[in-house]
């Protein structure tokens, strides 16, 4: 267990850095998530109300640090002045109970589930006798955990699909270590650093039962684990139809006629249903929705299927001849920019980031990585369980598809593009397993030397990127 | 491991010891439109506090169009006292960016800053909408603008990235709590720096078969 330790312990410092050299505010919709913490811990109530959408210490606290500017935007800065960071102390020291109290109205984050948001009360509490930064900087602090359950879960998903062996499974979690997009949303307050934990536990949980190597207490744990990643994020239903599909396998793998088959079904549903049941009950009381709905959508019944068809192969692919040319896609390859531009750096609120002609060359390397991990597929044909791609597939596919369907709504009741390459990160841990893959698919003298490139090119990644966020905000 | 991170941090060294840092701060307003200023009008903006210390300003100034008229740029204290004068003679292109040098203004200096159209034409200095900086505003002629007027402050000599290290720990230390200090700054870019790359050498070599 020791490499596990040391890349743990490499993943904790990364993420304190993360934490502390991001300026407040300047992660996605973090100004919405400090927000419903805050309606949480000073109300007591879940936010959505009336009111403000931030409390008025919030929104002062916003303008002293020139957040709200600085978003989005390059050439504006925080504010750097140790005499107006002097006044928002000084003034900070002046508000009362009502003006941490007065927010809890309607924002971004207020549809979410409650659960992170929870969790993050103890770091809040924790930190209340500081100023409003103080609370925000152990929450992002408190967030970074939930990467290491990232990284352990995905360590041992490879040391579930590969078998022992130290030197995959560190190539695996180095991805979700290292990879820096991974570790700047998980030093943030967002509940996406909750999600990616539950969805990488649940992947390992996934595979053991799908390999024959889970128990009943397995099925209870996938099934505990997709209930707290719905009450993380709504994205998470998506999570359930591979659940099914490992839970199903396992069952009818265990044979022995349809009531043994029907106890882990049985066992799994109950286990979603008491760690789903408070929530909505206490939604269904408090009469609001019990998971995020999407605003701003077009209704399902008014979507065209053969346009959304059209849209997400305009998406990957290029346009046929007979096709309308979607308006809201942008150069192509849109799945480009998206996916894999945003998913490796777009720091800040996605404007700061990496010259173009690194992003070619990292996707020459990710390339290679997909390309090694399919030769170790073909290699291992006759020994990889076809029920196990059932499942990851199962998994991604209907992840991107739910992700493709909301950004087609959205663009259909004339919003614009919606996805991040961040919200893929559910699946990180696949990648990690997709990296090992790739280091088996060598011969076993290039291993080591390889997988010691791929960590030094994974931390200077992190350098490189820590230098430019730096330099962005503070140079 | 250690050859692609030896290598990558030379690179980055490299580019860091680059002297292409010249504007000392900005007032965080991108120009995307001009604010019209005729014969004789007077664009300010303030109250600024000056976060580094500088030696010229830099603005980009529309014409309509035509050959740019000659203004002046003034910098002064709350008290109304001049700490600079300089009048820039007509000329310019359109939209041309232009730096003026105003001598040695130190960090802290609080000050307004002003244009006059000294020339027969009008021009239009670039600025952005209001909200873009919060702590400062934009008056016409005295009257208050529903625009910021964008500026640059310029260092006397392009700086490196290196360089400003110190100064950069520093803010990065604001605002996240009265427990972070630059100190903290540079703690945690000793452990990514040493700290990470060794744990990771570890890691590799626990993991070896």
């Amino acid at each position: 267990m020791r490499p596990l330790v040391f890349l743990l312990l490499a993943t904790l410092l990364l993420g304190c850095a993360w934490a502390l050299l991001v300026p407040p505010f300047q992660a996605p919709d973090e100004n919405a998530h400090v927000a419903y913490v805050q309606s949480l811990a000073e109300r007591g109530e879940l936010p959505g109300g009336g009111g403000q959408p931030q409390s008025s210490e919030q929104v002062a606290g916003a303008l002293a640090a020139n957040a709200d500017q600085t978003a989005q935007l390059p050439d504006v800065k925080p504010e750097w002045s140790t005499r107006a960071h002097g006044r928002w102390l000084e003034r900070s020291g002046r508000f009362d109970g009502h003006a941490r109290s007065d927010g809890g109205g309607a924002n971004p984050a207020a549809p979410n589930p409650p659960l992170y948001y929870l969790w993050e009360l103890v770091p809040y509490k924790v930190a209340s006798g500081g100023d409003l930064f103080a609370r925000v900087t152990a929450m992002r602090v408190a967030s970074v955990p939930f990467l290491l359950v990232t990284v352990l879960a995905t360590w041992l998903l490879a040391g579930t699909v590969f078998g022992p062996n130290r030197l995959l499974q560190l190539a695996a979690a180095s991805m979700p270590a290292l990879l820096p997009m991974v570790t700047f949303v998980s030093a943030s307050v967002t509940p996406d650093a909750a999600l990616y934990a539950f969805w990488s536990l649940a992947l390992w949980l996934g595979a053991r039962l799908v390999l024959g190597r889970g128990g009943m207490r397995d099925v209870a744990a996938i099934a505990v684990v997709a209930g707290l990643a719905v009450l993380t994020k709504a994205t998470s239903f998506a999570l359930l139809p591979a659940v099914v599909v490992a839970v199903g396998v396992a069952a009818v793998r265990a044979g022995g006629g349809w009531r043994r088959i029907a106890r882990p079904v049985a066992i799994a549903a109950a286990a979603l249903v008491v760690v789903l049941a408070p929530w909505y009950v206490y939604a269904h009381v408090n009469e609001r929705p019990a998971s995020g709905q999407l605003a701003g959508a077009a209704a399902s019944s008014s979507v065209d299927v053969r346009e959304f068809g059209s849209y997400v192969w305009q998406f990957y692919l290029p346009r046929l001849p007979f096709e309308a040319r979607n308006g809201a896609l942008g150069k192509y390859p849109q799945a480009y920019e998206t996916w894999f531009k945003q998913g490796t750096a777009a720091f800040g609120w996605l404007e700061t980031r990496w010259p173009d002609w690194l992003y070619k060359v990292l996707f020459v390397l990710a390339l290679a990585i997909a390309a090694g991990a399919v030769v170790t597929l073909v290699r291992q044909r006759s020994s990889v369980d076809p029920m196990l791609l059932l499942f990851f597939a199962t998994a991604a596919v209907v992840l991107v598809a739910g992700l493709h369907w909301n950004e087609y709504r959205l663009i259909q009741a004339g919003g614009a593009l919606s996805n991040q390459g961040r919200y893929l990160f559910p699946l990180i841990s696949l990648v990690g397993l997709a990296a090992a893959a790739a280091v088996r698919a060598l011969p076993a003298r290039w291993r080591v030397p390889l997988v010691g490139a791929g960590l030094g090119g994974l931390a200077l990644m992190q350098i490189f990127a820590l230098v430019l966020v730096a330099q962005r905000f503070y140079a | 491991m250690l050859v692609v991170l030896a290598a990558g941090i030379a690179v980055l060294i490299l580019l860091g010891s680059q002297r292409d840092r010249d504007v000392a701060f900005s007032l965080g307003v991108v120009p995307s439109a001009p604010i019209g200023l005729k014969p004789g009008a007077e664009l300010c903006q303030g109250v600024v506090s000056a976060v580094d210390d500088f030696e010229a300003v830099r603005l980009q100034v529309g014409t309509f169009k035509r050959t740019g008229s000659s203004f002046r740029l003034a910098l002064r204290a709350p008290d109304g006292t001049r700490l600079a004068d300089r009048r820039v003679s007509g000329g310019y292109a359109d939209n041309a960016r232009l730096t003026v040098p105003v001598g040695a203004i130190g960090e802290g200096t609080r000050f307004e800053l002003c244009v006059t159209d000294t020339g027969r034409r009008a021009i239009a200095p670039y600025g952005g909408a209001a909200l873009a900086s919060r702590s400062t505003e934009a008056t016409l002629n005295g009257r208050p603008l529903p625009q910021d007027m964008s500026a640059d402050f310029m260092r006397a000599k392009p700086a490196s990235l290196l360089s400003l290290a110190p100064e950069m720990a520093e803010r990065a230390s604001l605002f996240h709590g009265k427990w972070v200090g630059a100190w903290t700054i540079w703690l945690l870019a000793f452990c990514v720096l040493a700290v990470v790359p060794a744990l990771l050498l570890l890691a590799l070599r626990a993991s070896q078969p």
